[in-house]
């Protein structure tokens, strides 16, 4: 059987018109399976990428009343806001921690507790009088500036007011 | 660069000499545009494979969440309805060509020797497509959905002896439910596709090597074949046009009409007619056809001898001739199943009950009840929430319009007990003009539109049957896990008209005990529970203090204590006429004790006039007795006056006035 299909295969003619033929029709081949690939791709990249289209939601999130802050000591406050995550809403829950200046009463810092490194949450150290990360040894001051470590960058400050006694901070919301 | 790229690959793998010595497969003469159908199916089948996973990229398979994942590509996601649009019409799409590829194969005779084993292999993929699509309709978890896969699992279940085991073995369970969705989930997108992916690759192999049929020529001599064309390009071209063809029609479909979503999946809703993909149509019309026990004969029996005979059907057939008018039988026969078969749909077609189709302005009011949110209290045949009556029960039709209208403006006119909010001034009159006659249309074939998604999703607990009566319960439990989604008003839009059952049956008269120990109950429903009390109360709020200020409540007020209190029940502590406090000595201390205490007290009891009825005056001095007492005093200044009872004329009114002159008098 094998032997038998090769001999037909030099049976199918191969004239100079018909080798333009097929190196036409190969190129029209091509064409048509590049357009295939086109209206069929763009849909499918756009499918993947729409979450980077979302419109980013920026909100005010309660922290709590701003008699809690304690002057030049950080205070951790966890607030919660319901986010619409993908299809579903849920609660999310995230820490910061408040800082009041211990010379003036109007100089707040509010600090994210997230690493400027890889992202883990730091923690407020009595002890040594700082912001230790948990994971690579990022250490902040109370202001949020590194002291040393990895961390390449101070400890996002997020933008805050007090309206009633409340003070309520800027969330990013995607 | 490119070519050098290539040419080192193939230096190294050989894999690009074996792909092109693939593709160039010798075609016989007649080789053509009939046999495109099976690289058409191999298309949709990549096709289905890629829309497939990336609708997975959202879709999540439990019940909880597969509808509305299947919700969230549809209306948030990038091209969403088009990718599923894609992937529901290249389904369709898919079966139709393996169809069209097994006619073709089979009017061609392609199918004889030495070519059964391939017609086997096909029957397989056949049967593995008709699979992907039972499993693949039942993920959207929409009505359709559910309903198929209950239908389909119990024809299964027709099976004598095994068919129970064989329907709970299919949906992980008794009913169809989580356990069914996951499982039918992992058939679909990963057992299913690979042995398609692997029995076609088998197949086409089996293809390649016993090559495709020369058209007409007989059975076993198959020797001088002239061959004119190669599968690449020659034949590749005209795949790749029907391929664009097909992708555009799929789009095209999928464009205008998406990928069509029922209402989720709901096992009350006795309004839906369930009914299979046009494919199965004509099973499901023959089921009509074997009543009771002889069901499996029509579900499972028939199918079965029909894929067996279709199995060895090659085996069995041994004219040589190819040409369909050189076998007539054949041919006849299979005209005459598939004209049976498409009988068989039409009839299920015209069979299906079509509703009514909605005016205008009915449909504008069915848009109105679906914006004024109805459906959460009121279900339609099941549809819908449980609170309210199912409207597809009420025969709304033969309510006349205006009293329908006024039964929506004012319930309580009808039921004084009603608890359906009122459409008030700002639901206008054009609006209620067209809900009325879409309400007026709800009977018993009617179904419950598929509900718009607004707002967050309700928790599973609402969704409970009993939900509507174990509600007052859960706010007592907790009334702060409602607020998280509620605000306190939200009571009110029911609860404007009746008061929760608690609040029946004397309850001005237990409610301070409960406002006390429970202060969280009341503001459930009151915002500011406070400000609730001092309307009633304001000075009567019962505070630790009430005891020593409760006589001093103004009269007007005081009418409120009969709300919770008897009218004797002053006497409970004021015992006999007078109070505890006018006991010991009373009379010698009562006119320092109405200074101190202030008038108010005494008029609890006693009358203005009271103090005046012994002393004559009004007592205790107004301030500007001083300036008055001459008058008033001149007359009494005799021994025995009211005012010689408290003051002795020559101590007291020595301080002021030289006492000669009171004696001259």
């Amino acid at each position: 059987m094998e032997k038998g299909k090769h001999e037909r295969h030099h049976e199918v003619p191969a004239t100079p018109e018909e080798m333009t033929r097929r190196r036409f029709l190969s190129y029209l081949t091509g064409l048509l399976a590049g357009i295939i690939a086109l209206i069929a791709g763009i849909p499918l990249a756009g499918f993947v990428i729409s979450p980077l289209l979302q419109k980013k939601r920026e909100i005010w999130v309660k922290l709590g009343p701003a008699s809690a802050l304690i002057p030049g000591e950080p205070v951790k406050f966890i607030y919660s806001y319901q986010r619409i995550d993908g299809w579903f809403e849920k609660t999310v829950h995230n820490t910061v921690y408040g800082v009041e200046s211990a010379k003036a009463a109007d100089e707040i810092v509010v600090l994210s507790n997230i690493c400027t490194h890889l992202g883990c949450g730091v923690r407020w150290d009595d002890g040594r009088r700082a912001f230790l990360c948990p994971c690579h040894n990022g250490v902040f001051d109370m202001e949020g500036k590194v002291v040393s470590g990895p961390p390449p960058k101070p400890l996002p400050r997020l933008r805050w007011k007090i309206a009633k006694g409340q003070i309520l901070v800027r969330v990013e919301e995607v | 660069m490119i070519r050098r790229i290539l040419a080192w690959i193939d230096e190294e793998t050989e894999i690009i000499s074996m792909i092109k010595a693939f593709m160039e497969e010798p075609l016989a003469k007649g080789v053509g545009w009939p046999h495109v159908f099976g690289s058409a199916a191999l298309f949709l089948f990549m096709m289905q494979a890629i829309t497939g996973v990336f609708l997975m990229i959202y879709y999540s398979p439990s019940p909880d969440h597969a509808y509305e994942t299947v919700q969230y590509i549809n209306r948030q996601v990038l091209f969403g309805r088009l990718v599923r649009g894609l992937h529901h019409w290249g389904a369709s799409a898919m079966f139709l060509m393996v169809i069209l590829h097994m006619l073709q194969t089979y009017f061609w005779g392609a199918y004889k020797k030495p070519r059964q084993i391939i017609w086997v292999l096909g029957v397989g993929l056949l049967l593995l497509t008709l699979g992907l699509s039972f499993t693949g309709y039942l993920l959207p978890w929409d009505q359709k959905a559910y309903w198929a896969t209950v239908v389909g699992t119990n024809i299964a279940g027709t099976v004598p002896v095994i068919g129970g085991v064989i329907r709970d073995f299919i949906r992980g369970g008794e009913g169809v439910g989580a356990l069914t969705l996951t499982r039918f989930f992992a058939v679909h997108v990963y057992f299913l596709p690979v042995l398609v992916a692997a029995l076609a690759v088998f197949h086409l192999f089996q293809v390649r090597r016993k090559e495709i049929t020369p058209p007409g020529k007989r059975a076993g001599e198959e020797t001088d074949v002239e061959y004119t064309s190669l599968f690449y390009p020659h034949q590749a071209f005209k795949d790749a046009v029907v391929a664009l063809f097909l992708l555009a029609v799929c789009l095209g479909l999928a464009w205008y009409y998406g990928a069509p979503t029922e209402a989720v999946a709901n096992s009350a809703d006795t309004a839906y007619v369930p009914r299979p993909e046009w494919y199965f149509l004509w099973l499901f019309e023959l089921l009509k056809y074997f009543p009771g026990k002889w069901e499996f004969v029509g579900g499972v029996l028939l199918p079965l001898v029909g894929v067996i005979a279709l199995l060895i059907y090659p085996y069995l057939d041994n004219n040589p001739e190819r040409r369909p008018d050189r076998r007539p039988f054949a041919t006849s026969v299979a005209i005459l199943v598939l004209l049976g078969i498409s009988a068989l749909g039409v009839m299920a077609i015209v069979s299906t009950p079509k509703p009514r189709p909605l005016s205008a302005e009915e449909a504008k009011g069915q848009k109105v009840f679906l914006d004024l949110r109805c459906n959460a209290c009121h279900g339609i045949n099941g549809g819908g929430g449980t609170a309210g009556t199912d409207l597809a029960q009420a025969k709304l039709g033969e309510r006349d319009p205006a009293q329908l209208e006024r039964l929506l403006r004012k319930p309580t006119e009808f039921n004084p007990r009603s608890i359906m909010p009122a459409l008030g001034p700002e639901v206008n009159g054009a609006d209620i003009a067209a809900l009325v006659p879409y309400l007026r249309t709800l009977d018993t074939n009617s179904r419950m539109p598929i509900e718009a998604l607004v707002g967050p999703r309700k928790p599973a607990s609402h969704l409970e049957e009993n939900w509507f009566i174990n509600h007052k319960f859960e706010v007592l439990k907790d009334p702060a896990y409602c607020s998280t989604c509620h605000k306190s008003s939200f009571c009110q839009s029911c609860h404007q008209n009746r008061r929760p059952d608690s609040h029946l049956h004397d309850w001005l008269k237990n409610h301070a005990g409960v406002a006390a120990s429970r202060p969280e109950y009341c503001q459930v429903c009151h915002p500011a529970p406070q400000t609730l009390c001092v309307n009633c109360h304001d000075v009567m709020l019962h505070t630790p203090d009430w005891l020593t200020r409760h006589r001093s409540v103004p009269a007007e007020p005081r009418k409120l204590c009969s709300q919770c209190h008897p009218t004797d029940f002053c006497s409970n502590c004021h015992t006999g006429a007078k109070p505890q406090s006018h006991r010991d000595n009373w009379l010698p201390r009562h006119g320092k004790e109405a200074v101190k205490e202030g008038k108010e007290g005494c008029l609890l009891c006693h009358q203005q006039q009271f103090c005046a009825d012994c002393h004559g005056v009004e007592m205790p001095h107004p301030a500007d007795f001083l300036e008055q007492h001459p008058k008033a005093t001149e007359a009494s200044l005799a021994p025995g006056s009211p005012c010689f009872r408290c003051h002795k004329p020559a101590e007291f009114c020595g301080q002021c006035h030289e006492i000669p002159s009171v004696e001259k008098k």
